[in-house]
């Protein structure tokens, strides 16, 4: 039987969706660095993941719900069978962003000029959530890509676990290449002082931004800003609220994890460089 | 006769309501002593709130026994003389029970650890149970209940190994006089750039500890989310044992060189054996 997929267009790189699997099959995906096996049983799923260590540029291309027929032995690979109570044969795959912040380090320095403003285009790592049945019962989050980790704050004993990550600071969009596994954050910065301003790394609050994607498979949080006034001081980070200026149309394929900004970021917002 | 009916009955009346305060007085004091503690959970930890139950039970019970002590008639004031008396002759016999309440209440004041911490006292490593008037209770690692005197508490110093969010793990190794140093740190760093688990920053250390008996002392210190530091300590060395290994860096051999005639060194002493550090 075909991998059926439901309400999607298959034609472009949008690995997220809706899955009909009937009992007894198995499919495959890869996105990113996730090899992601999936059979239905009898009365729930069985799981079986494992995260290649690649750089972004020696990904190889998606695969989307190959049709298997059988599970490759790798001792290395997590098996979960999950046991559920919808048996329903629907699997919904969806994109969530990371659950804690991300810091970026410019790949080479970069410095916003006296009076110039920019925006940049951050790629931050993703994770796919596995929901099973027609009431998409959450079965498990996998990581696409597994960021390293950092901490951000102004003391060893005062601060907060952030993942880190490296950005190439592009400031347009076409030419940040379609990377299915990373969500990308517009970050709009204008710089008022009378120096430079140099970056020395960017904190970008992901729990508290929604996501969106794009039918190209291109996937985006909402856009963030903020400003470096005439005596050097920064300002708090801004997150609209509306969809990215790029051309759509947008799906909301997530809210943000968390409201507000609870987290020390919004505090330390002003040490994020 | 009658008269003699009516003070025994008189008598039962008050013993009767004597032991109507001493059940009404016991039932108020639980209850009183359990909103407190679930007013006092709301804000405070654990500990604060279970100390203010004993508290308030106490001091309530002790309220309802004078009370009921009065009802049947005795005398509080010789009672109380008395009880003077007792105290001090407790106290000289109780020196140590009373050091390790006072310093539970300076432990208390002072919060250097609290319920659910991993703390180190003298050679004792462990997760807090419980800090109660006399003593703490730890469970170490190896699931072993330690008792440690409130006063040795004081007195000690403790490591509370759960207080800040990271640490930092410090790996020591010895290289051969030989080797690249530069070549040493950029093969270090890049093992601590690949670990999933080691922090990016703070930026891991490197640090050359001198010239040592047998080559050039290391210190290469990563830093960890505090319940991974264990877990980082294992990988870590790991890959870094991998990768001077791929990268040809040796770390030595204990050496000793004899010298003198020919002889004598030729006939290698025990003592002068190459052993493996």
């Amino acid at each position: 039987m075909d991998a059926k997929r439901v309400g999607v267009d298959a034609e472009h790189e949008m690995w997220w969706g809706q899955y009909q699997i009937p009992v007894g099959a198995a499919r495959y995906w890869r996105v990113g660095a996730l090899d992601l096996f999936v059979t239905r049983k009898e009365q729930g799923w069985l799981v079986q993941s494992f995260e290649n260590r690649l750089d972004d540029a020696a990904l190889p291309p998606l695969e989307m719900a190959r049709e298997i027929d059988w599970m490759p032995e790798n001792t290395a690979a997590d098996v979960v069978h999950y046991r559920v109570p919808d048996q329903a044969d629907l699997l919904t795959l969806l994109p969530r962003l990371a659950d804690r912040p991300v810091v970026s380090r410019p790949r080479m320095p970069f410095n916003v000029g006296p009076g110039a403003t920019v925006t940049l285009y951050v790629g931050t790592p993703l994770w796919m959530e596995l929901r099973a049945g027609n009431e998409a019962l959450l079965l498990c989050e996998l990581p696409l890509m597994r960021p390293l980790q950092t901490w951000f704050g102004a003391s060893t004993y005062e601060g907060e676990l952030c993942y880190a990550g490296r950005t190439h600071c592009r400031t347009h969009a076409e030419e940040v290449p379609l990377r299915p596994w990373r969500a990308m954050s517009p970050l709009r910065l204008e710089n008022q002082g009378t120096t430079g301003w140099l970056l020395d790394r960017l904190a970008l609050p992901v729990p508290q931004l929604p996501l969106f994607g794009a039918p190209d498979g291109r996937l985006w949080t909402s856009s963030l800003s903020t400003r470096r006034n005439a005596e050097g001081e920064l300002g708090d980070i801004r997150i609209g609220s509306s969809v990215p200026n790029e051309p759509g149309p947008w799906t909301e394929l997530g809210k943000p994890r968390q409201g507000g900004s609870s987290s020390v970021l919004g505090r330390f917002y002003g040490k994020l460089f | 006769m009658e008269v003699a009916a009516a003070v025994g009955v008189d008598r039962l009346f008050d013993i009767a309501r004597a032991l109507l305060v001493l059940v009404v007085g016991l039932m108020l004091a639980r209850l009183a002593a359990r909103a407190a503690e679930r007013l006092l959970l709301a804000h405070q930890n654990r500990q604060v709130a279970m100390l203010a139950r004993k508290g308030v039970f106490w001091s309530l019970l002790g309220l309802t026994l004078v009370t009921t002590l009065h009802q049947l008639g005795f005398n509080l004031g010789v009672l109380l003389g008395a009880a003077g008396i007792l105290t001090v002759a407790i106290g000289f016999a109780s020196q140590t029970s009373a050091s390790n309440l006072i310093s539970g209440l300076f432990l208390l004041g002072e919060k250097p650890f609290s319920v659910g911490d991993i703390i180190t006292v003298g050679d004792v490593t462990g997760e807090v149970l419980s800090i109660d008037a006399l003593s703490v209770k730890l469970r170490t690692f190896d699931n072993v209940f330690v008792r440690i005197p409130n006063e040795s508490i004081l007195k000690d110093r403790v490591r509370t190994l759960s207080r800040f969010p990271i640490r930092r793990f410090d790996l020591k190794l010895t290289v051969a006089f030989e080797e690249d140093l530069t070549q040493l740190e950029k093969v270090l760093r890049a093992t601590s750039d690949g670990n999933q688990i080691a922090l990016q920053d703070p930026r891991p250390l490197f640090m050359l500890l001198g010239f040592e008996e047998w080559g050039i002392g290391v210190q290469f210190s990563v830093w960890a989310p505090r319940a991974d530091l264990f877990t980082l300590r294992t990988s870590l060395t790991r890959e870094v044992q991998e990768a001077l290994k791929a990268a040809g860096i040796r770390i030595p051999y204990r050496r000793l060189e004899v010298s003198g005639p020919a002889e004598v060194a030729s006939q290698q002493p025990s003592g002068a054996a190459p052993d493996e550090r």
